[in-house]
């Protein structure tokens, strides 16, 4: 199956799309490419991977806000503003 | 992210402490997280959080709509993190990175390709990695990430806050992306 990778994108401009977050918005036919070659070449699945592990990363940081230190920020913003 | 209707605006706009309320309410966190994001730590981080709300409301005949509130909120946090850093706006035409991803290439396939573990989820080791790592990019490289990945706004809304164009926007992720990625992998290396 991997002969198919000679029609499809190259490997540079896979990854280079994927960083770039092309795929949010390309049309059908590009996304279909690209989804292609990344099921088929191992490398460019496992760089596609470690981008997914870095937003992975900042949202499980996000996640992690102190709820009640958020709430006493709200209320220090409002006697502010309300003022 | 809704947009915010033109009655709503109205209120708003008439400093209804209602509406100042519930705009505090659902976007504090969010803002709390992005200025986290950017780089910046406590006790600084609530203090531009606090300003952030203040110019939002004192700039709030200036706001049309055309954006989602937290999209705005976004863009004067950005511009006060910039401002208060004295970071330089600009960024730069080449980034050292883009030398790098191109020498992991030859004729278009991968000379030296990506290294490092298979994780498949997040472990908090990586985690605490990734956060060290994001100390290299610039402050427009973490905020398009972070508006990108952890709040997953529009490109529109992303560009907006920002104010750069789509184009721009996709070199900003591209090189916070690498950058992360070479810097993460350099750490596995070393562990």
């Amino acid at each position: 199956m991997t002969f198919l990778l000679r029609f499809l994108p190259p490997c540079r401009e896979v990854t280079e799309a994927v960083a770039r977050g092309e795929m949010d918005d390309a049309p059908l036919l590009r996304r279909l490419a690209v989804s292609l070659h990344l099921a088929l070449c191992g490398l460019c699945a496992r760089y596609a991977r470690q981008l997914r592990l870095l937003g992975q990363a900042a949202r499980l940081r996000a996640s992690r806000l102190d709820i009640a230190r958020v709430e006493a920020l709200q209320n220090r913003i409002l006697a502010r503003l309300l003022a | 992210m809704a947009l915010i209707s033109e009655n709503e605006l109205k209120v708003l706009k008439s400093r209804d402490a209602a509406a100042v309320t519930a705009v505090v309410q659902q976007n504090t966190q969010a803002l709390l997280n992005a200025a986290y994001g950017l780089g910046v730590r406590d006790p600084d981080a609530e203090e531009l959080v606090q300003e952030t709300f203040a110019a939002f409301l004192g700039g709030l005949d200036r706001f049309e709509g055309r954006s989602s509130v937290r999209t705005w909120l976004f863009g004067i946090l950005y511009r006060k993190a910039l401002e208060r850093w004295r970071k330089d706006k600009r960024e730069e035409a080449t980034d050292p990175v883009d030398v790098v991803f191109d020498k992991r290439f030859m004729g278009g396939m991968w000379s030296a390709p990506p290294k490092g573990p298979d994780e498949e989820a997040v472990s908090s080791e990586t985690a605490a990695l990734i956060e060290e790592c994001a100390e290299g990019l610039t402050a427009g490289q973490r905020a398009a990430f972070y508006l990108k990945e952890v709040e997953a706004l529009p490109t529109q809304e992303v560009c907006n806050a920002l104010e750069v164009s789509a184009t721009n926007l996709r070199v900003l992720l591209f090189r916070a992306r690498n950058k992360l990625r070479e810097c993460l992998e350099r750490k596995w290396g070393k562990a």
